[in-house]
């Protein structure tokens, strides 16, 4: 064994979240669009809305980070997208992948595009593996399907992909199965399975919040060293604003099924509007600086069903009132590519 | 003033079956590691997954038996069977857990929940015992609208509040949090941060606080012990470990977390490999596969945890090679 220690510096990606390369892929068609997506889940009795119109459009290769707390929709909306969401679920509005409409696909229309256009990573990578087959069995079915490689080409090709993710020794892990690796060389195969499709867009929902901390830093070095390589766009769903910044050009803020705020990731984490987004930075301990009692944000964040009129987050806001209310805040632009959906709008 | 808690070369093994043909190994979970906590104060322990981190917060309040080493609380050894006297010390040293779903009845209202502990010591009448409950549950935040609710009926920062209450009612001097706050969302994170200050201040409460979040670790703590595989790695107070990280791994733990907005001023340091598996610990320092800066050395010895200065202990070569060096 080996110890290396890579010295990379700052994640390059990170850097390139400055306006330069905004403006070089502006003129641009977006890869995805989404307009007005909702979403409702049947309980039995009634339709439960959980997604209340989401607007979004990401560019080859963005990498747009989405922040939210559970239940705000962060990973719905990308599951309705690619149709995983089961006959429980309705869903309105509509998603153009390269101008193409594809909300009206349904089932097997829809696997031409999962993995080989979109491919999406989950949480726990041990969970979202199969069990019984060796990773290798896994890894040569994805390449099969998505580029209908087969015999010595789809195990060359396998064993790059593993290479490719940084897994020692990649051909004595072809035949491992996930239980013999550790969750960090797991979420590995399941990067190395995401890229088999040679995807235009790879959606990691939370593809660090199970590992440890020195895990969760290599995974996330991995990713904008993928996306860096190989121009793909990237929606990385994350609670961790930490995480979030790290990877992204762009940062969603989304609450109770709606997008509250968007903006360069600079531009958010140094001049956040919104006072729900303002109030996430403040709840959050820091490892320097003077240790100062944390601002909490009061209450919790409201169920599904039972939504306060007017904007979702006013029963939590300190600066709310009766106007907000009266309606859903609209979206408004505060700064260049920098919007917010709150009336009350904070200067900075 | 004499510790609350006194921990001393506390080891807690497993004997593991491999497979039906070969022999057992032995785990070694946590491998030998002391420390004292005084009444009123805050020691973090943090690490990787099975770096025994629970382990040690189930060794503390003897719900494990030691394989050796002892815990004193209160000058008093915790007994390592479940005793009379057992129960007596548990009274004073109680626990939160990481869920709180699980950690509730779910058939019985909070509020009883709240109260049972009174019940379970013997503790005043029915009346007595839920006006004591209600209390304190106002006092964690808890509205009475929510006493009579269920576990399914509340959210996951107002269940925390109940185990907290649950856990505080019989006054305890030690409270264990095993990851209290890890499996709430961000903004709920920060309400339940401040009710443990503000309780530790108010009732003078020592905390045993574990965690694998280095920034809320520093937070709360007013000391902080970094774990390695069962061993403690380096040991001082929040603003040295986390500013002036001594041992390679803490640097590397240290290191990995991103913060929002802020690009650090060193280049990353990013490990490679994973922890290795507490069956086969590496010879020497423990660290020493993954150690940047491992030496022909690291591999034969295991470093002791020497003082470095500043109230600080760290268990590695480098550092007693340095001071050896300086001394020559």
């Amino acid at each position: 064994m080996s110890a290396v220690l890579s010295q990379a510096s700052w994640s390059p990606l990170a850097t390139a979240s400055s306006a330069p390369v905004l403006e070089l892929v502006a003129d641009n068609k977006p890869l995805i669009s989404i307009r007005g997506l909702t979403v409702a889940f049947d309980n039995g009795l009634t339709h439960v809305p959980v997604l209340h119109g989401v607007d979004m459009d990401i560019r080859r290769g963005e990498a747009v980070g989405i922040v939210g707390e559970s239940g705000c929709g962060k990973s719905v909306t990308w599951l309705a997208v690619l149709g995983l969401l089961g006959s429980k679920a309705r869903i309105g509005g509509s998603v153009h992948l390269d101008q193409k409409p594809i909300h009206q696909l349904t089932g097997d229309q829809l696997a031409p595009v999962r993995g080989k256009r979109i491919a999406m990573i989950f949480q726990d990578p041990a969970s979202a593996l199969n069990p019984v087959h060796s990773i290798g069995k896994q890894l040569l079915e994805a390449l099969q399907l998505h580029r209908g490689l087969r015999g010595q080409a789809a195990r060359a090709e396998a064993l790059r992909l593993l290479d490719r993710v940084h897994i020692p020794n990649p051909l004595q892990r072809l035949s491992a199965y996930p239980h013999e690796l550790s969750g960090g060389t797991n979420q590995r195969v399941m990067i190395a399975m995401a890229l088999a499709g040679e995807p235009d867009m790879l959606v990691a929902d939370e593809p660090t919040t199970a590992l440890d901390a020195t895990i969760q830093a290599q995974i996330l070095q991995l990713l904008a060293e993928i996306r860096r390589d190989s121009q793909m766009a990237m929606a990385l769903i994350s609670h961790d604003l930490g995480a979030i910044s790290e990877v992204s050009d762009r940062v969603l803020v989304m609450y109770a099924g709606r997008i509250v705020e968007q903006s360069s990731a600079h531009q958010l984490f140094g001049h956040a509007r919104h006072p729900y987004t303002r109030g996430l930075l403040a709840a959050m301990p820091d490892l320097t600086g003077p240790r100062r009692r944390l601002v909490a944000i009061p209450g919790s964040v409201p169920e599904p069903g039972r939504l306060p009129s007017g904007c979702s987050f006013r029963t939590r806001c300190a600066q709310a009132d009766e106007r907000c209310a009266a309606a859903v805040p609209a979206e408004r632009e505060v700064a260049l590519s920098h919007h917010v959906s709150c009336l009350q709008t904070v200067s900075t | 003033m004499t510790d609350l808690l006194k921990v001393r070369d506390l080891a807690c093994q497993y004997v593991v079956p491999v497979s039906v043909w070969r022999k057992p190994v032995t785990l070694r979970a946590v491998d030998g590691i002391s420390f004292d906590l005084a009444s009123g104060k805050t020691l973090g322990l943090v690490g990787e997954s099975g770096c025994g981190k629970s382990t040690t917060a189930r060794l503390v309040l003897g719900l494990l038996s030691p394989t050796s080493g002892s815990v004193h609380f209160e000058g008093e050894p915790v007994p390592a069977r479940r005793n009379v006297r057992w129960r007596e010390l548990r009274r004073r040293m109680q626990m939160v857990y990481q869920d709180p779903l699980s950690a509730l009845d779910r058939r019985l209202p909070v509020i009883d929940q709240v109260a049972e502990p009174l019940l379970v010591f013997s503790q005043g009448d029915a009346t007595e015992r839920r006006e004591k409950a209600a209390e304190l549950m106002v006092s964690v935040g808890l509205t009475p609208n929510l006493f009579d609710r269920y576990p399914h009926e509340l959210s996951g920062g107002q269940r925390q509040r109940v185990v907290l209450a649950r856990a505080i009612i019989m006054r305890p001097s030690l409270l264990v949090c095993d990851e209290p706050i890890s499996a709430l969302d961000v903004s709920i994170q920060a309400q339940v941060i401040n009710l443990l200050q503000d309780v530790q201040e108010r009732s003078g409460m020592a905390f045993l606080f574990i965690s694998h979040d280095l920034k809320v670790v520093r937070q709360i703590s007013d000391e902080v012990a970094v774990m390695y595989l069962g061993r403690i790695v380096e040991q001082g107070s929040p603003e040295e470990i986390f500013q002036r990280p001594a041992h390679p791994y803490t640097q590397a733990l240290v290191s990995a977390i991103a913060s929002p907005g802020l690009r650090p001023s060193r280049p990353r340091m990013v490990l490679e490999g994973d922890p290795p598996n507490p069956i086969q610990v590496p010879s020497g320092c423990a660290f020493h596969p993954r150690c940047p800066a491992a030496m022909p050395l690291c591999q034969q010895q295991r470093p002791v945890l020497v003082d470095i200065g500043a109230g600080r202990t760290a268990a590695c070569h480098l550092l007693t090679r340095q001071t050896s060096d300086n001394a020559c």
